[in-house]
This record gives structure tokens, C-alpha cells and sequence, in this order.
């Protein structure tokens, strides 16, 4: 075997290699990379996409309009364009959000089974049966209404984030139950390491595979939660994303006018990114959990 | 002289259901300073309740509930938690059963030898890499190894790097309980040579627990025998082996293939051990003693005879 530097890298390549063998993450993975350029580089988008210009409303997709154009004369595609960076941008750090308190929750859940847990434990029950979708509707509907000085789309984020995290908090304090039995734990204990430490130190990195590919998966659902909350006009209006557009498409009676142009391309680009996170997770769990790994004849 | 520790009396039970396990009863013995003492005994017989009493790590459902574990003339048993802390690793550290599982997968072996050392010296966190470094070299594995991981190592290497561990903040009393276990007869022996020379090296005292008397005979000075939670014999390693004077000490010895001498084939005690909820009132052995008479059914009062040893037994 060829020696690399540190363990690090020898860690990351050997990842690598096995990651590059699953066909179901690459694309996912190539997929994610496409539109994470699309939005590092949504500043060269052809047009101000809230540039209105009356002679150009309801195009079909043309040489200068490659999306066509919507009832105000609003170029689509440069919508599109800027639309993936608000898309990913609410996704990723509603994620974060989410990850850290699921993580949070469910390494003490795990650690202190008995009383702490057990509170804990009833949290994250009540944030699992709880529709989801009602409750970010009426959270960002009160807290919009509060007129906190904070812009609307942290405050869709932060909805987003505190009801996405249950499941992470679960997975997690299942495997922090098996993980604090095991012998290593208890050597720490005897070394003198108090919990905070053995917590942080030992049984974190343990998980820490885990909070990677429940993070992926996440991301997936916070996209599709932004969208959601978006199209029922309940983001900001004067922010252009997926969602947005679904949104104006609908109440402008595109669907009636026959604009099939204004409502597919954020549809289909939802999908497509959604597709690629799910895909990113699906083999990441499949790598760290040897029993799902693809067959190979 | 005052020993390094002496143990006098110790009870440790566990709660079962509303009654106790005895595990410990009423078991004393000595360690001088660089002396090594062998803990021998079947499975069961509260070989590792012993170790974990030492250092006070007996689990939820087990307390000490007499006697006295003097350290240096302190009494262990009644340390506060935050000295107690300070004894720990710092004066008697332990290396653990089936110590390979008792590391970390995740993190390289050298910070795992470092972190004693980071919770219990004030030290940055490069002068203690550097030591862990030393203590890697010292146990014998190449220093270029010590960055790896856990699983890059085999068995013998990672008993190696729990040894070091066990070393980390400079001990005076190591306790290795079953060292060897599950290491093949090649690596075993390099173990055992490995914590001989570092013992001579260091003026180390050691407690090895273990179950085979062949260990014990080649790198202990002294030999303890437990049955069923009581001490049966303590004393000198090769009279308690050449002249064993509790009948059960002899039935180990026996159940042993000699190498020298006669062809003999080993004996078996028969019987097994007993239920150590409800012991025999008497003497724990009788019921599979050989030599056993009336006098066995009351309890066996312990009694030192010649050559310092110790013995409980109510026939010698």
C-alpha cells in the first residue's frame, strides 16, 4: 500500500475509495456538487431576476429567456438561479440547527438514562408524533407576527431547524446506549475523566458517523420543509427561491395559462437536489453499516 | 517497615434480589514495595472484586462493607471521592481484563496514553505526547506506530499499549488482571518479560490476577489463593507451590501438568464451586475437601505458620 502522510488523509482516501465504489453516491454526490456550483456562482446569472420588464410577460423558453418568463416579464432562469442559493443556503443551516440539538439531546438522553433521560426522552416523543408541518406554520406565522428585527428567512430557518432535530436525537441516544457499555468508556471513567469529557471525547467521535449521514438526510428534509412553507406564502415574499416561484406561479394562474415553464423547472430542481442529499445518505449509512452494502457478484 | 498495602478484612458483597453475594469475604493479604503478588483462584471466586475494591470501581450493585485497604497507611475505603481520585492512576493504576476492547477505536493509541496525564499532571499537551511517545518506545513498539489507531494493532500490541497506559502517571502499584488471557503462548511470554523488566526497572509492585499458576510461578514472589470469596492460602510462591498447605492450593497444583519429573496426569478437584448467595456455613471447601471432618463445618480461623504463611484451614 501506498504510504500517505497522516491518518487523517490515509482516513479520508481509504473513505474514498470505498465511497467511489457506490454507484448511488456518486451521482448523489455529483448531483449536490452541480447545484452547490450553480449557487457559488449565481452572481453570473444572466439577469436581475426582480428586473420587470411589461414587454416580456409569459414567454415560452426562448433563445434570450432559456426559461421563458413569468406574468411580471421576470427572466426564470436567473430565478432558478438565485433560487438554488436561497434553497441550499435555508437547508444547510437549518441542518446545523437541527443536528446539533438532536445531537445535543441525544447524547445526554443516552448518557443519563435515568431521570434526565427520561425528561429528554418525552421531548423528543413529543417532537416525533407532533405533525411537523402545522406546527412550523403556526411558529412562523407567530413569530412573524411578533416583529422581532430578525429577517423572515432566519426565522423560517430557525422553525425549520427546532422541529427537524427528533429523529437525529433518537438515532443518536440509541447508539450512545450501546456505545457507553463498552469497556473503553469505562477505562476513561477510571482514568479520572468526568462525563463532560467522556461525553465530548469518547463516545461523540463513536457516533459521529452516524450524525454525519442522519445530517445528509436532514438537509433533504429541511429543503423540501422551506419549499413547503415557501409556496404556502409563509417565507419572504421579496426573497426569490424554489419555492417563492412555485408560489407566484400558482397564485398568477400559471397552471390555467398553460406556462408549464414557470411551474417544471423549480419542481424538477427539487426532486433532482433532494434526490442527490437522500442518495449522499442512503450510502454513507449503507458504507458505515457493512449489512446494507451493495452485493457485488 | 509498613507494606505498600495491606489489605486486612475486606467485605465486598453484591445485592441480588434482596440478599448478598459474597464475593469478598473477609480477605487480607500484604504487598511490599517492588514486590509482585499473584491473586489465583477459579472463575468466580472474586479475583477481579478484589482489583476492583482496590481501586474503588466496583459496580452500582457492589460496596465494600468492611475491613481496610491501607495505601501507604491511608485507608482506601474511606478516602473522599476527590482523593480518592488523586490515588487513582497516580500511585495504583490498573490494567484491565480483556484490556484489547478497552480502547478507544476512534482515537489514536498515543493521545489515549496521554489523557491520564493531561487529567491528573499539570502538563501542555505536547510534553505529554512526548511522554506517551517514550512510553510507547518503552513497552516496544516502534515509535512511527504511535499516531495508528486501535485496530492496526494486533492483540498483543494493544496489551502493550494498555501496559504503557497503565504507566502513564507513573504508578507505584499496578494491577493486572488477566494480563495474558487470550494472547497466544509466544506473545504471552513476551508480556510477561515486557512487565518483569519494567517492574525491576521502575520499582513497581504488582498484583496479577490470574488463573494460571504457571504465570504466577515464573514472575510472582508471592501467591494468594482465593475459593469461593474467602483467602485460603498467602505466602512465599515456590513453598505454596512445593508444599502446598491448604488442601485446595494442593488440588490446583495437582489439576497441573508437571513438566519435570514423573509422568503424572493431572487430577481434577471434583465438584464445582458454591453458590456464593448461600455459602456453606463452614469452611467454603469442605463439601469437596479430600481431608474434610467434623471440626470443617464451623468456619476455619486463618493462622500463620511457619515461613510466614498464611492459611485457613482447620486440618493443618
Amino acid at each position: 500500500m501506498k504510504k500517505t502522510t497522516t491518518p487523517l488523509l490515509r482516513t479520508l482516501s481509504g473513505f474514498w475509495t470505498v465511497y467511489s465504489a457506490n454507484k448511488k453516491g456518486v451521482i448523489g454526490l455529483a448531483l449536490v456538487v452541480f447545484f452547490f456550483a450553480v449557487a457559488a456562482l449565481a452572481n453570473f446569472a444572466p439577469f436581475d431576476p426582480s428586473n420587470v420588464d411589461p414587454s416580456r410577460t409569459w414567454l415560452p423558453p426562448n433563445s434570450v429567456n432559456w426559461f421563458g418568463t413569468d406574468w411580471f416579464g421576470h427572466d426564470l432562469f436567473s430565478q432558478m438561479i438565485l433560487g438554488t442559493r436561497v434553497s441550499l443556503f435555508v437547508g444547510v443551516f437549518a441542518t446545523l440547527i437541527s443536528i446539533v440539538i438532536g445531537t445535543m439531546t441525544g447524547l445526554l438522553a443516552g448518557y443519563y438514562v435515568k431521570r434526565l433521560g427520561e425528561l429528554l426522552e418525552r421531548v423528543i416523543d413529543f417532537f416525533l408524533v407532533i405533525p411537523y408541518l402545522p406546527l412550523m406554520i403556526v411558529l412562523v406565522a407567530v413569530l412573524e407576527a411578533t416583529e422581532i428585527p430578525i429577517p423572515i428567512l432566519w426565522i423560517v430557518i430557525f422553525v425549520i431547524g427546532i422541529t427537524g432535530w427528533s429523529g437525529t436525537a433518537r438515532i443518536i441516544r440509541s447508539q450512545v446506549l450501546t456505545v457507553k457499555e463498552r469497556q473503553f468508556v469505562d477505562r476513561a471513567r477510571t482514568i479520572g475523566a468526568g462525563d463532560v469529557r467522556i461525553m465530548i471525547k469518547h463516545i461523540l467521535p463513536n457516533v459521529f458517523p452516524l450524525v454525519f449521514a442522519n445530517a445528509v438526510l436532514t438537509v433533504a428534509g429541511s429543503v423540501l420543509a422551506e419549499v413547503t412553507l415557501d409556496f404556502l406564502g409563509l417565507g419572504d415574499v421579496t426573497t426569490i427561491s424554489w419555492g417563492m416561484m412555485l408560489h407566484f406561479a400558482l397564485s398568477n394562474s400559471a397552471m390555467y395559462r398553460g406556462a408549464w415553464w414557470w411551474l417544471l423547472p423549480p419542481g424538477v430542481a427539487i426532486v433532482i437536489l433532494v434526490m442527490g442529499f437522500t442518495l449522499i445518505g442512503y450510502s454513507v449509512e449503507e458504507i458505515s453499516n457493512p449489512r446494507l452494502r451493495e452485493k457485488k457478484f | 517497615m509498613t507494606a505498600l498495602l495491606e489489605v486486612n478484612h475486606l467485605k465486598t458483597y453484591y445485592r441480588a434480589d434482596g440478599d448478598f453475594v459474597k464475593a469478598v469475604d473477609d480477605v487480607g493479604f500484604r504487598v511490599e514495595k517492588g514486590e509482585s503478588v499473584g491473586l489465583v483462584g477459579e472463575s468466580g471466586c472474586g479475583k477481579t472484586t478484589v482489583a476492583l475494591s482496590l481501586m474503588r470501581l466496583l459496580p452500582v450493585n457492589a460496596s465494600i462493607l468492611g475491613g481496610e485497604i491501607l495505601y501507604d497507611g491511608q485507608d482506601i475505603v474511606k478516602l473522599s471521592d476527590r482523593r480518592l481520585r488523586r490515588i487513582r492512576w497516580k500511585s495504583i493504576s490498573i490494567v484491565f481484563q480483556g484490556a484489547m476492547n478497552a480502547l478507544n477505536p476512534v482515537k489514536r493509541i498515543v493521545d489515549q496514553i496521554a489523557e491520564p496525564m493531561l487529567l491528573h499532571d499539570k502538563i501542555s499537551k505536547e510534553d505529554a505526547a512526548r511522554a506517551a511517545q517514550k512510553l510507547v518506545e518503552m513497552v516496544g513498539i516502534d515509535k512511527a506506530r504511535a499516531k495508528d489507531y486501535p485496530h492496526e494493532f494486533s492483540g498483543g500490541m494493544r496489551q502493550r499499549v494498555m501496559i504503557a497506559m497503565a504507566l502513564a502517571c507513573d504508578p507505584r502499584l499496578v494491577i493486572l488482571d488477566e494480563p495474558t488471557t487470550a494472547l497466544d503462548v509466544m506473545t504471552k511470554t513476551q508480556i510477561q518479560q515486557l512487565v518483569k523488566s519494567i517492574q525491576m526497572k521502575m520499582q513497581l509492585s504488582t498484583i496479577l490476577i490470574t488463573h494460571d499458576l504457571s504465570v504466577v510461578a515464573e514472575t510472582c514472589e508471592k501467591v494468594a489463593v482465593m475459593y469461593a470469596g474467602k483467602l485460603v492460602e498467602f505466602g512465599d510462591v515456590v513453598s505454596a507451590f512445593e508444599k502446598p498447605i491448604h488442601p485446595y492450593t494442593a488440588g490446583l497444583v495437582k489439576a497441573f501438568p508437571n513438566i519435570y519429573g514423573s509422568r503424572e496426569l493431572p487430577v481434577s478437584i471434583p465438584g464445582a464451586p458454591p453458590n456464593l448467595l448461600h455459602p456453606p456455613s463452614g469452611c467454603r471447601f469442605a463439601p469437596r475437601c479430600p481431608i474434610a471432618g467434623q471440626e470443617c463445618e464451623q468456619p476455619p480461623i486463618g493462622k500463620t505458620l511457619s515461613g510466614n504463611r498464611y492459611v485457613e484451614c482447620w486440618k493443618r
